[in-house]
């Protein structure tokens, strides 16, 4: 009497290529964070001579982190985002639009402050719409 | 009369082809690991975040990069490429760089514990030999 078979489900060719998808992603997954270029006018440059236009914005950064614009101190030390900051720069560059100036803000951080709030202050008035951004050298 | 020989078939059991096919798989992501087809040269750093920065396009040219690195008490890293070096080195290298080509871009990596004092200093050095064309490298969100 012929004996028959059972049928069976071959599980090792599954296995191989789920090893092998496993892997490729692993290998082809990039964990590093992309770096993007953010540009700046270095002091004392050509483009920064118009530092004595009365159009011009200072920025104060004190070492804590506060923003001050015109002895007012704008949002949290510890905030990242600066609502109020930005919309005031918002401001600041509609009035300039209007007469027809072009906007100008000068930085003036501290000595301690660390570089993350300037960019913070940066992403504030990018959001703003101010490109014209300078750093001064002299607190 | 000539018998017609049959051609024998060989089964597909007696060539499998799924350990030859794992086998090449295998080599192949072996060698997508080992090669270096890129290599980024920078030196690691915790850089800043930002929220409005976006990636450069990949027609940017290539700018002359330093990196700075701070944290904590600790002294401050200086790398240009990925060689490290002292201040006077780089500051000769900034001087030479600028006379060579004035035009040339340069992107300064600060991370984000980094004091404005040594920014500050190394933006004004690259100011005073010339250079406009300036960039902090901070990463996207």
């Amino acid at each position: 009497m012929k004996q028959q078979s059972s049928p069976s489900i071959p599980i090792a060719p599954m296995i191989d290529c789920v090893f092998l998808l496993l892997v490729y992603f692993m290998v082809s997954t990039t964990m590093d964070r992309e770096e993007a270029p953010m540009p700046v006018a270095v002091p004392g440059s050509s483009s920064g001579t118009s530092i004595e236009l009365p159009e011009e914005q200072v920025i104060w950064i004190q070492a804590d982190g506060q923003i001050i614009v015109n002895d007012y101190a704008y949002d949290d030390a510890r905030s990242r985002e600066l609502p109020n900051l930005t919309n005031a720069l918002i401001r600041f560059r509609e009035i300039c639009e209007s007469d027809g100036v072009q906007p100008t803000v000068v930085l003036i951080p501290e000595a301690d402050v660390v570089h993350q709030r300037i960019i913070d202050v940066m992403d504030a008035l990018t959001r703003a719409g101010l490109e014209n951004i300078q750093f001064s050298t002299a607190p | 009369m000539k018998k017609r020989r049959r051609k024998r078939r060989i089964p597909e059991e007696e060539h499998p082809m799924a350990p030859m096919i794992d086998m090449v798989f295998l080599l192949l992501v072996f060698f997508m690991t080992v090669g270096t087809m890129a290599r980024d040269l920078r030196p690691p750093a915790e850089l800043a975040e930002s929220s409005t920065a976006t990636k450069a396009p990949d027609t940017v040219a290539v700018r002359e990069i330093i990196t700075l690195i701070q944290y904590a008490e600790k002294p401050l890293q200086i790398y240009f490429g990925a060689r490290p070096l002292g201040e006077e080195d780089l500051r000769q290298i900034i001087q030479q760089a600028a006379q060579r080509s004035p035009e040339q871009e340069w992107e300064l990596r600060i991370g984000d514990e980094v004091p404005y004092s040594v920014t500050q200093r190394w933006m004004q050095a690259l100011a005073e030999a010339g250079i406009t064309q300036l960039h902090f490298s901070v990463f996207g969100q």
